[in-house]
């Protein structure tokens, strides 16, 4: 519940919605009412409001069949069953559909005083629940962020050191390297803990898309916008923002944010309103910004704003002795979460995995766990369940010659070809004539299947 | 309707120890801290006459002048704003609800605002009667927020929660709360969480002994303010 508390009144009787609209804005809440189910839908629709007190009995829709639609479209949105003509009966199906509770009309002053109370702390209690039931898991996912080499105890050290201050963060990193998880471990030690952790790749956007998904939008701001939204800037509000693949941003977009970081305020797209924001600031990139900014696609300006601290996030190649830790406690998870009967690593596996260079950094060397943990048929992980890492790239495999190599290639385009000559000498962009004589110099049989 | 002030009626100021509300003072001076309200003698055609910046009290239905007065005086030292007691009307049929035996709240301030043409920015009624609305099953006041008309009841005031008789001084006390608290109403104020200022909603007699007879700091500071407005911004009729 942020804000003023929103509550809407569904009453087809003018004199009773009035009236109850206007005793629950003496109390200083945000208060609309609707004459019918609805209209009520279209103003939900609209808008998110804590509480509904909704008639029993009105003449196009029932109160009934509101409550269903509101339970399956606004969970979070509590409701309260107004009557005259009440029942236990009609009490008891409004409960069961999931109406908090139920007033009969006129209400005694103090049953609805303590109602509005009760239900508003209620809501407000579930609130908290769900924000923290995603802080608990945005510290789990913490837990990932292990290693037991002196670079990552550096990097350790140098979270707990800046998570204290408020000032912009650039992560930088390769692929697959944690830098969310370097971001989350920031939020989750900061001073803005209690507030939301939000984050955006902003590489996963067009540029349309990126800027309603960080600005937000009003209604009718452009086609579709049936709803007003709000961005990640304002849902980012007392907590930490994180802005991932900052380098992807266009240019435009980089003004529009500097302005932001610079005000403290933004307006949404279609909206005349200035918001206020307060939010820290991380960013990551595997970019060199420098060199972007040199090329004319990265703002200087905006670089400075951002890079305040500089956090590097060292490859998995450059720290090879956090494999078998990282690789243990992949497989532990991924034992917990299929209940397979995993014990362990055998130690000739982890020297195999220490010996591979991880392109993708420690998202592969998980993806290759959670592989190997389903698929794994003993009670260890063998060098066996990792063989799939050589083979798919036996190029990173032992070194081999480049006729050894000429060979494999030709055989695979066979295969793939389905021993079509014509096509395979198409794809190798050789003629057919020294497709054959290679074929018959590499001793190759053209696969007919 | 003619103006009441007690020199008009030619009413002898109460005896000290005989009358215990401050109302023996001049109901219509100007209270400390705000601008003088403009007085008749000076008023020139430009100038809005001096009773648009008061409070016009009525009397409706049997209520007794003490209990008027305890009202206007609390009125006057608390918000700030002269009061006017006006003659005495009679509670509107037309908002007696039938079913049940009650007079509806919001159809007398209804009247009020309708029928009786008065020039007094405020208008508050007192009632003997029992109110309701039409989604509560009494009310001991209602009030427009913002608006001119308030209306307070002394129906439920003079008994305690047992059925046992309320004191006289509790009952004027309470009286004297529920009209401060509806008449606030008109200057914007809404309900307040502190459990001890007048702006707290009371559903109950207990619950209105409980509150103090003061706003607290902020509603304090509202009612100071938008006082204020009213004087530079009069209303026009």
């Amino acid at each position: 519940m942020t804000g003023r508390i929103k509550i809407l009144v569904v009453d087809d009787e003018l004199i009773v919605r009035e009236s109850l609209i206007g005793w629950l804005r003496k109390s200083g809440y945000e208060v609309a009412g609707a004459e019918g189910g609805r209209q009520a839908l279209s103003i939900l629709a609209e808008k998110d409001y804590d509480l509904v007190f909704l008639d029993f009995k009105m003449p196009e829709m029932s109160g009934i069949e509101v409550l269903e639609q509101i339970k399956a479209n606004y969970p979070q949105t509590m409701v309260v069953l107004i009557t005259a003509y009440g029942s236990i009966q009609t009490a008891v199906e409004a409960m069961k559909l999931g109406a908090h509770d139920y007033l009969m009309k006129p209400f005694e002053p103090e049953d609805l005083v303590l109602l509005v109370e009760k239900l508003l702390n209620q809501k407000k209690i579930l609130d908290e629940n769900l924000l923290l039931r995603e802080q608990v898991q945005t510290k789990i996912r913490c837990e990932d962020l292990i290693g037991a080499s002196k670079c990552m105890h550096q990097l350790f050290g140098l979270i707990e050191e800046v998570a204290r201050a408020e000032s912009p963060i650039l992560i930088r990193g390769e692929t697959g390297t944690g830098k969310e998880l370097v971001a989350k471990a920031i939020h989750s030690r900061s001073q803005r803990c209690y507030g939301p952790f939000i984050p955006i790749n902003c590489g996963a956007f067009t540029e349309t898309l990126l800027e309603g998904e960080l600005f937000g939008h009003e209604t009718g701001a452009f086609t579709g916008a049936v709803r007003a939204k709000k961005g990640r800037l304002e849902m980012a509000h007392e907590g930490t923002l994180f802005l991932d693949e900052i380098g992807e941003i266009p240019l435009k977009m980089q003004v529009d944010l500097l302005r932001v970081l610079e005000q403290r305020t933004l307006h949404r797209i279609g909206g005349n309103q200035e918001i206020p924001v307060d939010f820290r600031l991380i960013c990551a990139t595997h970019r060199d910004l420098l060199r972007e900014i040199e090329r004319g696609n990265f703002r200087q300006d905006f670089y400075y704003r951002l890079n305040v601290i500089e956090i590097e996030v060292p490859p998995l190649r450059e720290r090879d002795e956090d494999v078998p830790v990282l690789a243990q406690h992949f497989a532990e998870r991924f034992r917990r979460e299929t209940n397979k009967p995993i014990l362990g690593i055998q130690q000739p596996a982890l020297d195999l995995l220490s010996s591979y260079d991880w392109p993708g950094n420690v998202r592969e060397l998980e993806n290759a766990i959670e592989r190997a943990v389903v698929l794994a048929k003993g009670r260890y992980l063998t060098r066996d369940d990792f063989a799939f890492l050589f083979k798919a790239t036996p190029a990173q495999g032992i070194p081999q010659s480049l006729k050894e190599n000429e060979k494999q290639h030709i055989d695979r385009i066979l295969k793939h070809c389905k021993g079509n000559i014509t096509k395979a000498a198409n794809v190798l962009e050789i003629s057919r004539i020294t497709l054959h004589s290679k074929i018959k110099k590499y001793g190759l049989q053209p696969s007919m299947k | 309707m003619s103006k009441k002030t007690r020199e008009d009626t030619g009413q002898q100021p109460p005896s000290p120890g005989s009358d215990p509300s401050p109302a023996g003072r001049d109901a219509a001076a100007s209270p400390p801290g705000l601008p003088r309200p403009l007085d008749d003698s000076k008023v020139t055609d430009e100038r809005p006459p001096r009773s648009i910046f008061h409070l016009g009290l009525i009397e409706m239905g049997r209520i007794g002048e003490f209990a008027v007065r305890v009202v206007a005086a609390h009125v006057q030292t608390l918000i700030g704003i002269p009061v006017d007691i006006l003659d005495p009307v009679e509670i509107p049929e037309e908002a007696f609800q039938h079913h049940r035996q009650q007079y509806d709240a919001g159809l007398v301030i209804k009247h009020l605002n309708e029928r009786v043409n008065l020039p007094q920015s405020r208008i508050l009624g007192i009632v003997a009667a029992d109110l309701c609305s039409p989604i509560l099953t009494y009310v001991y006041g209602e009030a427009e927020i913002g608006g001119k008309v308030a209306v307070v009841s002394t129906h439920r005031l003079s008994q305690n929660e047992d059925g046992s008789p309320t004191a006289r001084e509790r009952y004027y006390e309470r009286l004297a709360k529920v009209a401060l608290h509806e008449v606030a109403h008109t200057f914007s104020l809404y309900h307040c969480d502190d459990p001890q200022c007048l702006m707290h909603f009371s559903p109950k007699v207990v619950h209105l002994d409980h509150i103090t007879l003061a706003f607290c700091d902020r509603c304090e500071f509202m009612i100071r303010e938008n006082v204020l407005q009213l004087y530079r911004r009069p209303p026009v009729h």
